[in-house]
């Protein structure tokens, strides 16, 4: 093996001695040896090479996403790989989410705990009221006795509630105003504080190396959705699968239909969609597989 | 060295290759439009060719899914001309060019200037109607993956009134329109009623059956394209309403001789090989409007067990019969092989709807809403529109129902009053009154 290194021109040829004539058919088997087992697997690598696959259900639209930065990808549940990408969901770091679930957890404590004295409070009351019923049972005078009381409390707390109300009739319009735009902005702020809030029941775990793919599919679908327009009355369930080399410009240099849908109409409409369609700059100078369905 | 660096230069490629990644992304359309579609007629412009060119036009519009631009060309030399006879958004054109007893058309994908399919038509001393709508027929699959049925007819009962001994005396005639209702030609005109017309399903064999009102009974006649009738079947009482099966051997009708309207099985016995009529049903009520969904099965209407008419799907085998409507009025079934569905009438709200039922997934839908009864739905040859009578007041019209795009339109006149409307099959010839 590699005899041609040992012939007298090649020797003459690099003036080399015996030990550097060595090293150089080290270096050469070596190479050639990388050469084999690259081709090798290239040819095995093959037949699973798959596309990166962005695909994110339509159910996760408006989900939390959370990130998880130590890792590159999360597996996604089967159902979410046949479906659509994200549109509107918002994104979390894993310690925010961790914070927001604990508070959440608190917060669900602190009412279990005012369930609970709530709870035991009617517990007592029952009882005590079991307690005062037996006598009652005995003595029958006693309870009109208790209505009494009861007529009076009840009047006293309307009188309660009408102090206020007789309190804001004293109160001037000026003052008035200024209380309904303070309950106005608090009314604001609170929906605001609803709005940002996450949803953390429906949570989607995702990779740094996900989460950029996912922006960079947001990105492609605004763009080639603003020009993809089927024919009317296609079925829903038709898609066509076309591959499209994005050039250093931004634009497509070629789509090519690898599924068609089995409609000429809909396959060409989809790839004069992708030629007109500027694409965002992180897929320039590459190739991207786009699945456009109904 | 040579070799050094050649295996050096294909490492580096392998490399490349291997480290460009592709991506893949799901994308849902937002909105749909109709597909500018262009079409180029190729040769001298006389009005043959303008004739077909602008039916075709019509023709591919008719679904409401493509917008079609017409250009006439005498000639044209190279590839490059293409691009330039239409505006940016046309991507598809159809050349058609005349040649010696033919006429060629070739869809072309104006992205990549390709040739997608090519056909031909021969003139045959075919009307330029017929000629665009085969043309159309043949176009229509390449462009949108479902068959086209441009060539069917549309046969359907007017009713008119002639004067006979100082009365005004209400007739029916048959009249074939094309699938849009146009070109209407009057095929049975004598003096009574002549309704249910029926297509046979024998596509080299354009044939007709109806039912003709006679002074003792309603007997069922059948007539070819050259207007020569013959009663087919003339037992007391109705004589209606014909199916035939897939391969056009056996037929169920209904009889009302025996009382009430009773189905009928007439087949060809395997042993004697002579033709034998026996009775399918045996039940009180009345059994109407049979059609067959499958060599075995048929749909049809019966009132027996409910007292109010529901739709059964029998089979002639064992005549076990199974109901798959459930409560109001249904009435009038209708199969269509292509999309394995069941057309059939429902009483809504006062007025008849038009309903789907998915034979395979069992599922009813409804497809028609509003003020009007939807009556006696037939289905066009490519499934993809409904036809059917339209009643709204005095009033009786023969209207098309999109399946696709769900929009209906009216075939005939609001003058006429026109009934039991029926789609034929897309025949290979089109003798007689069809051509």
């Amino acid at each position: 093996m590699l005899r041609w290194l040992q012939s007298d021109q090649l020797k003459s040829l690099f003036r080399l001695n015996k030990r550097q004539q060595f090293f150089l058919q080290l270096c050469v088997f070596v190479l050639f040896g990388h050469f084999i087992v690259a081709i090798l697997f290239s040819c095995l690598y093959q037949g699973y090479h798959d596309h990166e696959k962005f695909m994110v259900s339509s159910k996760y639209q408006s989900a939390t996403l959370v990130l998880c930065p130590l890792k590159k990808r999360i597996n996604l549940n089967q159902k979410n790989q046949k479906q659509t990408a994200i549109k509107d969901s918002k994104v979390i770091d894993y310690q925010a989410y961790q914070k927001q679930l604990a508070e959440q957890k608190e917060k669900l404590l602190a009412k279990k705990s005012e369930v609970k004295s709530a709870e035991q409070k009617i517990v007592k009351a029952q009882t005590k009221k079991d307690i005062k019923k037996e006598p009652v049972i005995k003595n029958k005078q006693k309870p009109e006795l208790k209505i009494v009381d009861v007529e009076v409390a009840s009047k006293k707390e309307v009188q309660a509630q009408n102090l206020p109300a007789q309190a804001a009739k004293k109160v001037p319009e000026s003052k008035k105003e200024e209380v309904v735009k303070k309950e106005l902005v608090e009314e604001k702020a609170a929906e605001e504080v609803l709005q940002n809030q996450m949803n953390l029941q429906d949570v989607e775990f995702v990779g740094y190396e996900q989460l950029d793919s996912l922006m960079i599919e947001r990105l492609i679908q605004q763009a080639v959705q603003t020009f993809f327009k089927p024919p009317v009355g296609i079925a829903k369930d038709i898609s066509c699968e076309v591959l499209v080399d994005v050039s250093k410009d931004g634009r497509a240099s070629l789509a090519k239909v690898v599924r068609s849908s089995g409609i000429v109409a809909y396959d060409t409409s989809a790839r004069a969609a992708l030629y007109k369609t500027e694409f965002p700059k992180e897929v320039w100078n590459k190739t991207i597989s786009i699945v456009l369905g109904q | 060295m040579k070799i050094i660096k050649s295996c050096l230069y294909v490492c580096f490629v392998w490399i490349s290759v291997i480290t460009t990644s592709d991506l893949q992304v799901a994308i849902q359309a937002q909105q749909t439009q109709k597909i500018p579609i262009g079409i180029v007629y190729v040769g001298k412009k006389n009005s043959a060719g303008k004739g077909i060119i602008e039916r075709l036009q019509k023709d591919i519009q008719y679904s409401g899914q493509c917008q079609v631009a017409v250009r006439y060309v005498s000639s044209i030399k190279k590839t490059s001309e293409l691009k330039k006879l239409f505006s940016d958004e046309v991507n598809l054109a159809i050349f058609i060019s005349s040649e010696d007893s033919q006429y060629v058309w070739r869809l072309y994908d104006l992205l990549m200037i390709d040739m997608i399919q090519a056909g031909k038509v021969a003139k045959k001393n075919q009307s330029n109607q017929l000629i665009a709508h085969r043309l159309a027929d043949q176009v229509w699959p390449a462009l949108m993956g479902t068959q086209g049925s441009f060539c069917s007819k549309v046969a359907y009962c007017k009713q008119i009134w002639k004067r006979k001994f100082n009365h005004e005396k209400p007739y029916k005639q048959i009249w074939i329109a094309d699938f849009d209702g146009s070109n209407p030609k009057l095929f049975i005109d004598i003096p009574t009623v002549s309704l249910a017309p029926r297509w046979g399903n024998n596509e080299s064999c354009p044939l007709l059956f109806y039912s003709e009102n006679t002074l003792s009974n309603v007997q069922l006649v059948m007539s070819n394209m050259f207007h020569k009738r013959q009663v087919m079947c003339c037992f007391d009482g109705l004589n209606m309403q014909p199916t035939f099966s897939a391969d056009g051997k056996e037929v169920v009708f209904c009889l009302s001789k025996d009382g009430s309207s009773q189905l009928y099985h007439s087949y060809v016995d395997a042993l004697s090989k002579k033709r034998k009529c026996e009775r399918l049903t045996h039940n009180d009520g009345n059994n109407i409007a049979p059609c067959f969904i499958d060599q075995d099965h048929v749909a049809f209407v019966c009132d027996a067990q409910t007292r109010r008419p529901q739709i059964y799907i029998m089979n002639i085998a064992t005549r076990s019969m199974k109901k798959i409507t459930d409560g109001g009025y249904c009435a009038c079934p209708a199969y269509c092989p292509i999309n394995n569905k069941l057309a059939y009438s429902k009483m809504v709200d006062g007025a008849m709807q038009l309903f789907e039922y998915n034979c395979s997934t069992r599922y009813h839908r409804q497809l028609t809403q509003g003020y009007g009864s939807k009556e006696e739905p037939s289905w066009s040859a490519c499934g993809n529109y409904i036809i059917f009578g339209m009643n709204e007041g005095l009033q009786s019209r023969i209207a098309q129902l999109n399946i696709l795009t769900g929009k209906m339109r009216y075939i005939t006149p609001s003058g006429d009053h026109c009934t039991y409307p029926s789609c034929s099959p897309v025949y290979q010839e089109h003798i007689g009154i069809l051509a």
